[in-house]
């Protein structure tokens, strides 16, 4: 039997059911933050576009002036940082893998960074809690902090997520790109489907537009990637 | 009240294991590593009193999308109820699934068994009943690579509050990891894949042409295109398309 585990209180985790507006969004990720020690959170989302990614921020209460400093690249290294634990793996501090970034952020008060990645609607998404001080985080706690943060990924609205419409494929798209992930050539979903070879490209040619990919095999990982497929 | 039958506890490695109906194949080099997984399922289930529990894969390979069972509380045997989550049920899941975390419960179709912890859950909304007999609760987790699945605790005196399920939720997540990754290694006789091919695939899928990613890693383009061919061979795909959603959905690649 397992010993009574630490968790987050529960009128946080009511909080979560009740986020609807942008602001309830940010109340509740600055209560989360408190609980684990974090002056500072920072939600960053990323998306496809046009075949690049780009990586913008959800909700944060970072100073201005600090995110301007950081700037759209830095922001890509904090969100591509691929140490970042998933779900149920032990949360460690970032390793700034960037040299003179770590420093920037410390000398704005964020001198403790944990980052987690989360499971949301369309897209990559992470959050980073930071404290001003060393040891200031209260690190066991943070994976409870990483789920309720993917729980109110799951409760908002995609609008306020900035996402793309999460899926604007049509059945039949989603159909043919299906069975293109399973190794069939055009003309055998042309049979399996029931319409011309023709159709079936041009059904391909159109998912790959909506993605904004450059080719057939980048339409594949982005819909599995997206869950589309 | 029902008290569980408890008569789960003979874990002997032996014969019985290799005819098991369960999805996860036992063999000397993952004994210890599935009769763990077992256990830490076990673990979570006695946590939230529940009386069954299972570990369910989304499977899109099939012409219907459905669940496919992993283990449940019948180990090394699967259960009547994992047959029902495994059609009809898993069906249902698929059609109206979405990326969504949140934990879903249910009450049983007849409505007579009710579980009164679940409507106070602030965290968790209602769903369709999976388990048609018992009221339960199913985790949504993920794997490396997308890999979807769900932690399912059913039984009619699970007594649970939000903090019980974040903390059920985070441990099924570690617990379905571990199944994705011996379901991995089931994958009979396939070679390793290399780095080499991996960076290759991770570059196609990214939408790179052969010139590009000879460029971008220093090959020439006949290497590239023979990194290619040996991971498409080795995943046993038919196409460089075809492999790069092999690595995707096997977590080669994310």
């Amino acid at each position: 039997m397992s010993a009574a585990r630490r968790t987050l209180s529960r009128e946080t985790l009511a909080l979560i059911s009740r986020v609807e507006t942008r602001g309830e969004l940010s109340a509740c990720l600055a209560a989360i933050a408190a609980e684990v020690g974090a002056e500072h959170y920072l939600l960053l989302g990323t998306v496809l576009e046009h075949g690049g990614e780009r990586v913008h921020v959800i909700a944060s209460n970072w100073i201005y002036d600090t995110i301007q400093i950081v700037g759209p690249e830095g922001l890509a290294v904090l969100a591509s940082d691929r140490a970042a634990a998933p779900v149920g793996e032990a949360v460690s501090h970032l390793s700034m893998t960037a040299p003179g970034l770590g420093d920037v952020l410390a000398s704005h008060g964020h001198v403790e960074i944990c980052c987690v990645r989360l499971h949301a609607a369309s897209q990559r998404c992470q959050a980073l809690f930071s404290a001003g001080k060393e040891d200031g985080l209260d690190v066991d706690l943070l994976s409870q902090a990483q789920l309720a943060c993917c729980y109110l990924l799951s409760r908002v609205s995609p609008e306020l997520l900035g996402a793309p419409p999460p899926d604007s494929l049509s059945e039949r798209e989603r159909e043919c790109l299906r069975w293109v992930s399973e190794g069939k050539t055009t003309g055998e979903i042309a049979m399996i489907v029931g319409v011309s070879a023709n159709t079936v490209n041009s059904y391909l040619a159109n998912a790959i537009r909506k993605y904004g990919a450059s080719n057939r095999a980048m339409a594949i990982a982005t819909a599995i990637r997206s869950g589309a497929i | 009240m029902r008290s569980p039958p408890e008569k789960r506890h003979d874990e002997k490695t032996g014969a019985g294991f290799a005819s098991a109906a369960s999805g996860l194949d036992v063999t000397p080099n993952n004994v210890a590593v599935v009769l763990e997984t077992v256990r830490g399922a076990r673990r979570l289930s006695a946590d939230a009193s529940a009386s069954f529990y299972g570990v369910y894969v989304e499977t899109r390979d099939r012409a219907v999308p459905g669940l496919a069972t992993a283990f449940d509380r019948e180990f090394p045997r699967t259960s009547d109820l994992s047959r029902i989550l495994c059609g009809a049920s898993g069906a249902v899941w698929m059609a109206t699934r979405t990326r969504s975390l949140e934990p879903v419960w249910w009450y049983c179709e007849t409505g007579a068994h009710q579980c009164p912890a679940f409507p106070l859950l602030s965290i968790a909304r209602k769903g369709p009943a999976l388990t048609p007999d018992l009221p339960g609760i199913a985790l949504p987790v993920f794997a490396d690579g997308g890999v979807g699945g769900l932690v399912v605790l059913a039984g009619r005196d699970m007594a649970i509050d939000d903090a019980i399920v974040c903390d059920l939720h985070i441990r099924a997540f570690a617990l379905f990891r571990a199944v994705a990754r011996l379901r991995l290694s089931q994958l009979d006789g396939t070679p390793p894949v290399s780095s080499r091919e991996l960076q290759c695939l991770t570059l196609t899928a990214d939408g790179k042409t052969s010139d590009e990613i000879a460029t971008e890693l220093g090959l020439s383009v006949h290497t590239t295109n023979q990194y290619l061919a040996t991971a498409t061979h080795k995943l046993n795909a038919m196409s460089r398309t075809h492999a790069v959603a092999r690595a995707l959905r096997l977590g080669l690649i994310d």
